[in-house]
């Protein structure tokens, strides 16, 4: 992906970049809200890194100013602000997501891609399948090598979000946000809990373990190492 | 004392004034009416008075002729009367008296005012209200008649009431004055009081003292305990604050001990670059947690702070209470616990303001899990929503069957970072109830922890609502 990224901290900005650039990815680091703004502006992103504390234009205006030229480029906040008044503000200023610094490389990296993926998608396909896996949304099935899965709502929507970012490292935050739509961190292990209990019945019995655990980090749906 | 204010320009005292103003102004209106209807009165009583001689004296020319005329004149103009009153004059139709007091004069028709021949006979004191209202009329042969009144006893009537009315409006005036001064003065004192505490108050930084109160539960009493509320309601912040920094700076005080501590470790002690990775993992694991406390601290404050309540919305419980139960049963049962839910369907937050049910949820998460944290392997908690009944509202109860609170700590719990001597070493950052706490303040949620008999029972009721109080100085009285 070809990448922006509007960060005035010398050391986070190279940090993100180098990071990023070792996935494969192309950046670009612009210092402050105005140079940051005319290279989006006139170069095609894939995504927009913006950090909301910039000097001259702050990463709000700037993204509400790309917004309203009509561009749909996703844009993923970095904030020290952490609030929740302030991600609100982030999400309904025109951001796809917001991240709050001091954040996990891994964190990046994941939610990065996801919005990479996101926005690559053309229609929203009907039917999510990898290796002998298949969901059908309309008819909101699942099954494995044939076999119909039993699943309870909760489950269903893990698993759904799992196939949505098939092959993409996943983390513990994302799905809460997605799927329990909060931010808070329960302190017991919520997500792990209800995901052990879905991949038991996804699983067990198949012989490939299509979902796997990414220490310290989340989970990744693929067929295969 | 000292004046803060200088008289003059207290409101009270501009009432005074106005209220003067407007009672002199009104006052004037009523005397000066009531000047206008005696005067009117008189003037007509006069006027009947002369009419009625003139007719008289017409039927008396028809009947007996000018000669009879004359000699009623001529006899009443040379009675002996002391203060005379009624002054006449006949004239012929050639200009000269045949009979009367009056000089001869040209004729006319018509009401006229003619000065008194007889000036000298008064008291020199008198002689100004002295005066005549006349009549004149023709006769047939073109005799002139006029019949004059003298308007002494108006006039005096007239002067005696502009004195009344002056005295009057000077005396309302001065009343006025005197009373604004009087009351203001009173006024003064009492807010003077008031004043001159609140000053020293700030000034000297004592937040425990209060302003005396009076006992007769008059508004200055009550502005009095209001102030004194207030003082409370800063006192207990302040003294939160200085809780809350205390127990940060040593709550905070001791992972950073063992970060630094762990890291010193590694750089004296570690040979490998295993070791390294070790320690740094470590170090990193330190630093979450700590990154965790401060941003639950941090989300605690903006809490209190009501900064939350922009996000407000309606909330349905049912929903809200369904969610925690489908999210923590299995984790209850993975750690050996049970978690049941008894949830009334259709059961909303009351109130006009809404809620925020994030913030909700994470608020019965964190009883949840402290249920969970504090309670053996096979303890049951049971989470249910019961529906507003006449007396109550909506109400939320999280009870287990564990060990409990012991009464005296109950109310401490809320507490930033504290923990209960058993459940030191357990996980957790002691920050979780005062979360709780924190979010049920703000959706005027009545928090109370109960015996379970035995266990834990802590019971949520929503729609409270806190009248304020008023308190009195420690040494005064108390108003309810």
């Amino acid at each position: 992906m070809k990448i922006l990224v509007i960060e005035d901290d010398g050391e986070t900005a190279d940090d993100i970049a180098h990071t990023l650039q070792k996935r494969g990815h192309w950046v670009i680091v612009a210092p402050d809200g105005n140079s940051g703004l005319a290279l989006g502006m006139t170069m095609a992103f894939d995504l927009l890194i913006v950090d909301r504390r910039l000097p001259g234009l702050d990463g709000l205006s700037l993204v509400r100013t790309i917004r309203d030229k009509g561009s749909l480029m996703p844009v993923l906040f970095l904030s020290a602000l952490s609030g929740i008044d302030d991600r609100v503000a982030g999400l309904n200023g025109g951001g796809d997501d917001y991240l709050s610094k001091p954040f996990a490389v891994a964190e990046l990296i994941a939610r990065v891609e996801a919005l990479g993926r996101r926005a690559s998608l053309g229609t929203v396909p009907s039917i999510l399948a990898v290796a002998d896996l298949v969901m059908d949304l309309v008819a909101r099935t699942v099954s494995r090598a044939g076999r119909p899965i039993e699943l309870l709502p909760r489950e269903w929507q893990l698993l759904e979000f799992l196939l949505r970012h098939s092959g993409q490292v996943v983390t513990k935050s994302m799905l809460l946000e997605h799927v329990w739509g909060t931010r808070f961190d329960p302190g017991t292990s919520v997500v792990e809990t209800h995901v052990s209990r879905m991949r038991k019945k996804v699983d067990e019995g198949f012989g490939l373990d299509l979902i796997n655990t990414v220490r310290g980090v989340g989970y990744c749906l693929r067929a295969g190492d | 004392m000292p004046w803060l204010i200088k008289p003059y320009m207290t409101t009270t005292f501009r009432l005074m004034l106005l209220y003067a103003t407007t009672l002199i102004v009104v006052g004037g209106l009523l005397f000066g009416g009531m000047d206008w209807l005696v005067d009117s009165q008189m003037t007509r009583d006069l006027d009947k008075s002369v009419l009625e001689r003139i007719d008289q004296l017409r039927l008396t020319d028809a009947q007996e002729g000018i000669k009879g005329v004359a000699l009623i004149i001529t006899r009443r103009t040379s009675e002996a009367v002391p203060m005379r009153y009624f002054y006449y004059l006949l004239q012929a139709p050639d200009g000269h008296r045949i009979a009367g007091n009056l000089p001869e004069m040209t004729p006319w028709t018509g009401w006229r005012e003619l000065p008194l021949p007889e000036q000298g006979n008064w008291p020199e004191d008198e002689q100004s209200r002295h005066g005549l209202l006349a009549m004149g009329t023709r006769l047939d042969d073109g005799i002139f008649l006029v019949i004059a009144k003298d308007i002494f006893d108006l006039n005096v009537m007239k002067d005696r009431l502009h004195l009344s009315i002056a005295a009057g409006a000077l005396f309302t005036l001065a009343a006025a004055v005197a009373g604004g001064i009087l009351i203001s003065a009173v006024f003064r004192r009492r807010l003077d009081a008031i004043a001159n505490i609140s000053r020293e108050i700030c000034h000297e930084g004592n937040l425990s003292r209060r302003i005396p109160l009076r006992g007769n539960n008059d508004e200055f009493d009550h502005l009095s305990g209001h102030i004194n509320s207030m003082l409370e309601r800063i006192e207990s912040l302040m003294a939160g604050v200085r809780q809350v920094s205390d127990d940060i700076a040593h709550d905070l005080r001791t992972p950073l001990t063992r970060l630094r501590r762990r890291l010193e470790n590694a750089r004296s002690h570690a040979e490998s670059v295993r070791d390294y990775e070790i320690a740094v993992e470590r170090a990193i694991d330190e630093s979450d947690t700590l990154l965790t406390t401060i941003g639950a601290l941090l989300r605690i404050a903006q809490i209190e702070s009501h900064l939350q309540r922009g996000n407000f919305g309606p909330v349905d419980l049912s929903a809200v209470v369904l969610t925690i139960v489908e999210t923590f049963a299995p984790v209850a049962e993975d750690q050996g616990r049970t978690l049941r839910g008894i949830v009334a369907p259709t059961v909303v937050l009351p109130g006009g303001e809404g809620g925020d049910s994030d913030l909700l949820i994470q608020m019965l998460a964190n009883l949840v899990e402290n249920g969970l944290r504090h309670t053996p392997p096979g303890s049951t908690i049971l989470l249910s929503l019961e529906p507003a009944t006449g007396t109550r509202g909506p109400q939320i109860v999280v009870a287990d069957d564990g060990p409990g609170i012991p009464a005296a700590e109950r109310q401490k719990v809320f507490q930033r970072f504290y923990r209960l001597d058993a459940s030191r070493t357990t996980s957790g950052n002691g920050l979780g109830l005062s979360l709780v706490a924190a979010v049920a303040k703000l959706h005027r949620i009545d928090i109370r922890m109960e015996d379970n008999h035995p266990g834990l029972r802590v019971v949520l009721c929503f729609g409270g609502a806190r009248a304020p109080r008023l308190t009195g100085s420690p040494d005064g009285q108390i108003i309810p």
